[in-house]
Order: structure tokens, then C-alpha cells, then sequence
């Protein structure tokens, strides 16, 4: 199958799902499951927790999706749905904390998905997760969303609530931990 | 002479050092800072653990990883993707149905008998 006819079929899925194809909305599911769950896991910094964002945030897009315009690509409008939920849930766990979903969840831990995937990640990859894991939830959710999925700081800006001087703060406050923490690895070859 | 000089250069190290989260695409190390920088082996190594704290970071974007297994059943769930979960309850429910229905029409021909025989008797 050519690079067209994926594309075509995708978007042909996401039109079914649009109106209300349910089976349609389940095989974008599986197809963005990983990629949600990874956001949410670099938000959040614990699996279990990250099941329920990507969780909430799969049935959040599927009451949305009859307002999807389709301005943006679809996985974009979906990551922004997971920044939002896990705000929203982080939010609402500071006002009454419970526990997670962990008897669902109750699975050991993959790194990762296939030998590409880990071909295409550098070898810091999983020192600089755990160094990541360190900052505190809001300075590594707006590293995370700006040096590795690139948003602009007007957008971290929007979706975290905050300025964009708080933003930049941040960002500064979060690179600045890293580049203590992994002192020795950022030094060593590549 | 000697220690202003250190003095200077000790400062210059960690003004570098402040702007190094930010330098890069935004943020452009020029004039004294970056003479200095070019010729301070510290700020250099500063500066390139810098940038490949953000190159790396950046490779991440490839590294996806495994989402639960029961993570995408649950939200077919959920939003009522799984007909055979919904048939399954349908049956069941049917099947309670049936037996009170059942039950209930026995219990009514035992006592329509019972009225007849009570009314033949007397």
C-alpha cells in the first residue's frame, strides 16, 4: 500500500468516525493508542496515570469529533486533548486525591515498541526519561511539549494556562535541571 | 591586573552559563560573550552539553512507546464501540425476561386450575 492510499484510508476512517462511526473511532484508537499514551506518559510521568489521561482523552475526542474541522492534522488535534486532560485531571486529583486505575493496568513496564522505534531514539533516551521524570509536573510538561514535540510558546502557553513569560520561565528552569542531572552523559560521544 | 582579568572572565563564564538553556534558535550568543565563549574551553563545554540536551530531546519525538493492552477495549467500551459486549447483556437480560415471564404463566395456570377445580367441587 502506497504512502496516498494509507493517507486515504485514514482519512476516509476519520470521516466514518466523524459521523459516528463508532468502529470507525476504534480503529483510530488503535492506531493513535501508542503515540497518546506516550504524551500522556511524558506529562504525567507514571503509566498508570497515563493509561487514564489517554483513556479520558480518546472518549473526550470522540464526543468532539463532530466539531473536528480538520484544520490541523488529526494526531495534532488529539495531542492537544491529551495536554488539556492531563491538566485538567492533574487539576482536579490536587483537589481530591484517589488512586489510580491500577488494578486494570497491572501490566510490567515496555520501553518500548519495536526495534525501529529504538533504532530511531538515541541510547540517552531512557536516562533522559528518567532525568525528565525529576522535574516537577509543570516544568516537564512544558519541556516535553516544546523541545520535543516542538510547540510554539504561545500554544504551551494556552493549553497549560499560564503566560508566556511563564512559559519561557520554565522552559529555561527545566533545561537547566537536565543539564545538571545528565552532566556526564550530555558529556560523553555520541 | 591579573585577578581583574579572572574576575572579568569568571563573570563573562557565567553569563554564558545563564543564557545557555535559552541559546540556540531564540537566543544568539554575539559580541564580547561570544568572543569570549569562542575562547573559554568551559563555556564551550557548557554550551555544547546544551545543544545536545536538545538534540536529544528532540529524538524523542521517535520514541514511542507500548500503550496498555486493555487500554483501547476499555475506550471501545466506553463510548459503546464493542456490539457483542451490548448483545451479550441484551441476551442475558432477554433470557431474565423469559423465565419471570414463565414462571409467571405457570403460577397463573396452577391457580386458574386450582379456582376451576374449587368451583366443580362445589
Amino acid at each position: 500500500m502506497t504512502l496516498g492510499e494509507v493517507r486515504f484510508e485514514r482519512e476516509a476512517l476519520l470521516e466514518r468516525a466523524r459521523s459516528g462511526d463508532r468502529t470507525a473511532f476504534s480503529d483510530l484508537v488503535r492506531l493513535h493508542q501508542d503515540e497518546v499514551f506516550t504524551l500522556a506518559n511524558r506529562l504525567v510521568g507514571d503509566r498508570e496515570r497515563a493509561a487514564d489521561v489517554s483513556q479520558e482523552a480518546f472518549i473526550r475526542a470522540w464526543r468532539a469529533l463532530p466539531a473536528f474541522r480538520g484544520d490541523a492534522k488529526f494526531s495534532t488535534w488529539l495531542h492537544r486533548i491529551v495536554v488539556n486532560t492531563a491538566w485538567s485531571l492533574r487539576r482536579s486529583q490536587q483537589r481530591r486525591p484517589t488512586a489510580p486505575l491500577s488494578v486494570i493496568f497491572q501490566e510490567p513496564a515496555a520501553p518500548d515498541r519495536n526495534p525501529q522505534d529504538l533504532a530511531a531514539a538515541s541510547a540517552m533516551a531512557p536516562r533522559l526519561l528518567s532525568a525528565l521524570a525529576q522535574l516537577s509536573a509543570p516544568v516537564r510538561a512544558v519541556v516535553v511539549l516544546k523541545d520535543i514535540y516542538d510547540w510554539a510558546h504561545s500554544e504551551i502557553a494556552d493549553h497549560l494556562g499560564i503566560t508566556t513569560t511563564a512559559a519561557k520561565v520554565r522552559l529555561h528552569r527545566g533545561r537547566k535541571q537536565l543539564h545538571a542531572v545528565l552532566w556526564d552523559e550530555l558529556g560523553s560521544d555520541e | 591586573m591579573k585577578l581583574r582579568a579572572f574576575r572579568s572572565s569568571d563573570l563573562m563564564c557565567r553569563t554564558v552559563k545563564g543564557l545557555g538553556p535559552a541559546a540556540g534558535k531564540s537566543v544568539v550568543i554575539r559580541g564580547p560573550l561570544a568572543t569570549h565563549a569562542s575562547s573559554c574551553l568551559r563555556c564551550q563545554a557548557d554550551l555544547a552539553r546544551y545543544r545536545r540536551l536538545r538534540r536529544e530531546l528532540g529524538r524523542l519525538a521517535q520514541y514511542i512507546e507500548q500503550s496498555p493492552v486493555l487500554m483501547a477495549p476499555r475506550v471501545e467500551s466506553a463510548i459503546g464501540a464493542q456490539p457483542a459486549l451490548v448483545t451479550r447483556r441484551r441476551h442475558a437480560a432477554r433470557l431474565v425476561a423469559a423465565i419471570a415471564a414463565a414462571t409467571a404463566a405457570a403460577a397463573g395456570t396452577a391457580a386458574f386450575s386450582l379456582w376451576r377445580r374449587t368451583r366443580a367441587a362445589v
